[in-house]
């Protein structure tokens, strides 16, 4: 049998593939995160001198830290590095994915994600600092979000044209795209939506890393803060 | 006429030289204007999932023989380029390149008649 591994790609040069919204939509979670951090700092001798992190099911407060400036301004952080790491995924589809039909609705669909990350921190800080009185809005803010998020997501594929799987001999575990000779950090996943690292690319495993450890340092940091 | 470069990296042909010759092939039949602009090493590289270096390569092989022109800020830039008059020994060098090819065709299988019609098709598409 004969083996064969066929490429294709236009000769063409592509449009130049822009942020979605430019640098004004982009600035826009930073800002939201920014504005709540100057509202933070301005009542901050307001705030409960312990503030509830943790509600049981009953909706009733179960864990408190102590009122200091990293405590309290946690949620924002977090939502910044959230929001950056979006930024930076967005970031590396521009730069190191190959063209294609899914980059502009994956885009599109990331910043929709950034918003939601520095509002529902926003929502969480504002649920913190009034002792829980906002913890139902927020709860129900955060479903409606998820909801309108899964929307724009669905609008922002209809009708886009699936891409074809690439290189199929590089998939392992039919999820992991593993190609030492393929220059591209992001490929079009295999099936759904969106990008997937090239694990073979020294850059995906330090995003891998990065991505793996965050939760841990979060955990690491709420325990240290109690 | 698809500007499209489909290349296969299990072939025994190099990936560079398939790019060049496919890219040569579109710019001797016209399909390429002077003054247009070629993909960017990094963006057809990223397409078609090869080393960078591969795609330079053909651009660099391209540029030597005055097809393109290789400039860092607007990339490959097709050049005007007239025809040149086949040096001595050319012709016999192309049938030398022509008997392995349609050798190779005829070993992987490929019938003679449809060598022969290939052939006439490819001598009349490219002018």
């Amino acid at each position: 049998m004969i083996r064969s591994d066929i490429r294709e790609a236009s000769i063409e040069p592509g449009p130049e593939l822009r942020l979605p919204g430019g640098v004004a939509a982009q600035v826009g979670p930073f800002a939201v995160l920014a504005a709540a951090a100057l509202w933070l700092r301005a009542h901050f001798d307001d705030l409960p001198a312990r503030l509830p992190v943790h509600w049981n099911v009953h909706g009733q407060a179960d864990r408190f830290v102590e009122r200091r400036p990293l405590g309290a301004s946690f949620p924002l952080l977090l939502g910044a590095a959230l929001c950056l790491l979006t930024l930076g995924v967005q970031l590396a589809i521009r730069r190191s994915s190959p063209r294609g039909t899914m980059r502009g609705p994956t885009l599109r669909v990331l910043l929709a994600v950034e918003y939601f990350v520095a509002l529902l921190n926003c929502g969480v800080l504002a649920a913190t600092a009034t002792n829980g009185r906002l913890l139902a809005p927020v709860l129900v803010f955060s479903v409606a979000a998820v909801v309108v998020l899964v929307v724009v997501t669905a609008l922002a594929v209809r009708g886009v044209p699936r891409e074809p799987v690439r290189n199929p001999n590089a998939w392992r575990a039919g999820v992991f795209y593993f190609d030492r000779h393929d220059p591209a950090l992001l490929v079009p996943k295999r099936s759904g939506v969106g990008y997937t690292f090239n694990f073979a690319h020294p850059a995906a495993v330090l995003l891998t890393l990065l991505i793996l450890l965050l939760p841990m340092a979060i955990a690491l940091f709420a325990l240290s803060v109690r | 006429m698809a500007l499209t470069l489909r290349i296969d990296l299990a072939a025994a042909t190099p990936a560079w030289r398939q790019i060049a010759d496919q890219i040569r092939a579109l710019l001797v039949a016209g399909g390429l204007p002077p003054g247009a602009r070629l993909a960017t090493v990094r963006e057809l590289a990223l397409d078609l999932g090869v080393n960078h270096n591969t795609v330079a390569e053909a651009y660099r092989q391209l540029a030597a023989e005055g097809f393109l022109s290789l400039e860092r800020r607007n990339g490959a830039v097709v050049l005007e380029r007239s025809a040149q008059r086949a040096p001595a020994g050319e012709q016999d060098r192309f049938a030398r390149r022509l008997r392995s090819l349609v050798a190779e065709a005829r070993a992987a299988g490929v019938p003679a008649g449809s060598v022969q019609s290939a052939l006439l098709r490819a001598a009349k598409e490219v002018p």
